[in-house]
């Protein structure tokens, strides 16, 4: 990151700028319109499985590429707040944040956006549209293409963790249903929690009712293991690791909290089919 | 070397299916996709490799192994120009220890089933299991911020 000498008129604040000119002051209208854009662009991110220090540089860059002087920008786990500056003036406003699910797609996406934005390419309309469009673009995968994918993911699991083709075909039909059924409560906008705890319930009645039915094998725990593989909070773990290595302490342990409830609710929803079917070990 | 090649190329395959099958979870970009398996694939080759060898023991192979393929995603990612992370976060899933970590959780559950005569097998398995498993995330999620510690550094702000 290059920073520039402070400008005269607000010495206090670091500048940044390819050039190295002075930028004339934006007014207060522009001001808030670059602030949305910037909260906007930091909304989405989050939302989609991206780490804190991503956010923040992204909302940061976003102001600086459209005009302002600099952006002071706090994460939390759930808001982001930006102050976007520009000579004596500034903006300040919070944007809420809903928990989502991971589109690596639409963070390649923004990252690409605001490089853009950083070589001074778009202006303000522009980006605008930008975001919107990538707010609406579809995912290149369709739910079956995903239900198929992440079965044989689990599927190949239980081959990791040495299974035989027989716990093999098992997991594969169970983890396909599990994931149907979590994309369907997903859709309802049942609580993420309660989701997970049922989608578990389903992966683990299925591996039930099918070692009941032929007594497949002594595998079963196995199965039953990996058949909820699709639901371990992989991204939300890694990026609360990150987040705590770089400082973001509070959004780290905020994230790392959400993943050990996910986690126990794996563990209730494989805990009760269990019961059912009359095993106690895994 | 003591480790059976055959089967190490056989699970290698299975850790890039779990990997591709991640990818399509996350909504990578389509042009991405094989280098996602590959990452995933890669991962876990050399985790087993450094295992089986007794060169390591499994919670630092993990670290070593999620570090090799996040310092890969940067380079893919500069090749296909997208953040490494597209590459990184599907390639570290196949060695994420699932079934240790169910095995773990639900003898935690089942410590409280029997609370008058709780085994010690029980209860030590769990002290272990449950240490071996944080371990082992912990490394891996260590791992991956390797290489943005590394290359992504920025003078503080004043």
């Amino acid at each position: 990151m290059s920073v520039s000498q402070p400008p005269q008129t607000k010495p206090i604040q670091a500048k940044r700028s390819q050039t190295g000119a002075a930028k004339s002051p934006l007014d207060r209208e522009t001001l808030a319109e670059i602030v949305d854009l910037a909260l906007r662009a930091g909304q989405l991110l989050m939302e989609n499985g991206a780490e804190s220090q991503r956010v923040e540089v992204t909302v940061r860059s976003v102001g600086t590429g459209l005009g302002c002087d600099w952006g002071d920008v706090l994460v939390s786990h759930n808001a982001i707040v930006v102050s976007h500056i520009s000579g004596r003036e500034f903006r300040t406003k919070i944007r809420r944040v809903s928990r989502g699910g991971v589109n690596m797609s639409l963070i390649e996406q923004i990252s690409h956006l605001t490089h853009r934005i950083e070589e001074g390419k778009f202006d303000r309309a522009q980006v605008r549209a930008e975001l919107e469009r990538i707010s609406n673009y579809p995912r290149h995968y369709n739910r079956w293409l995903t239900v198929v994918a992440v079965g044989l993911a689990c599927a190949a699991f239980s081959r990791l963790f040495s299974g035989d083709w027989l716990t093999f075909g098992v997991t594969l039909i169970s983890a396909a249903v599990a994931m149907f059924v979590r994309q369907e409560l997903t859709l309802r906008n049942f609580n993420s929690l309660l989701g997970v705890v049922a989608s578990a319930l389903v992966a683990g009645s299925m591996v039930a009712v099918i070692y009941l039915l032929t007594e497949f094998s002594r595998q079963v725990g196995l199965a039953l293991a990996a058949s909820v593989l699709l639901l371990v909070p992989g991204v939300p773990f890694i990026n609360a690791v990150e987040d705590l290595i770089k400082g973001y302490t509070v959004v780290g342990l905020a994230r790392g909290a959400t993943s050990a409830l996910i986690i126990l609710a794996i563990a209730l929803g494989l805990l009760i089919a269990m019961q059912l079917i009359g095993i106690s070990r895994l | 070397m003591s480790i059976a090649v055959g089967l190490l190329l056989e699970q290698t395959l299975w850790a890039g299916v779990a990997a591709l099958g991640f990818a399509v979870l996350f909504n990578v970009p389509v042009r991405t996709l094989l280098a996602c398996a590959l990452s995933g694939a890669i991962a876990y080759a050399v985790r087993t490799i450094l295992v089986e060898t007794n060169l390591l023991t499994v919670e630092a192979a993990t670290l070593l192994a999620a570090t090799a393929v996040s310092f890969l995603g940067v380079i893919f990612g500069r090749r296909w120009r997208v953040p490494a992370l597209i590459f990184v976060v599907p390639g570290v899933i196949p060695l994420v220890p699932g079934a240790l970590a169910f095995r773990t959780m639900i003898d935690i559950l089942m410590l409280t089933a029997n609370p008058v005569n709780v085994s010690d097998t029980l209860l030590a398995a769990v002290a272990v299991n449950s240490i071996k498993t944080l371990l082992i995330v912990g490394a891996l999620a260590g791992g991956v911020a390797v290489p943005s510690l590394l290359l992504r550094r920025h003078r503080p702000m004043t």
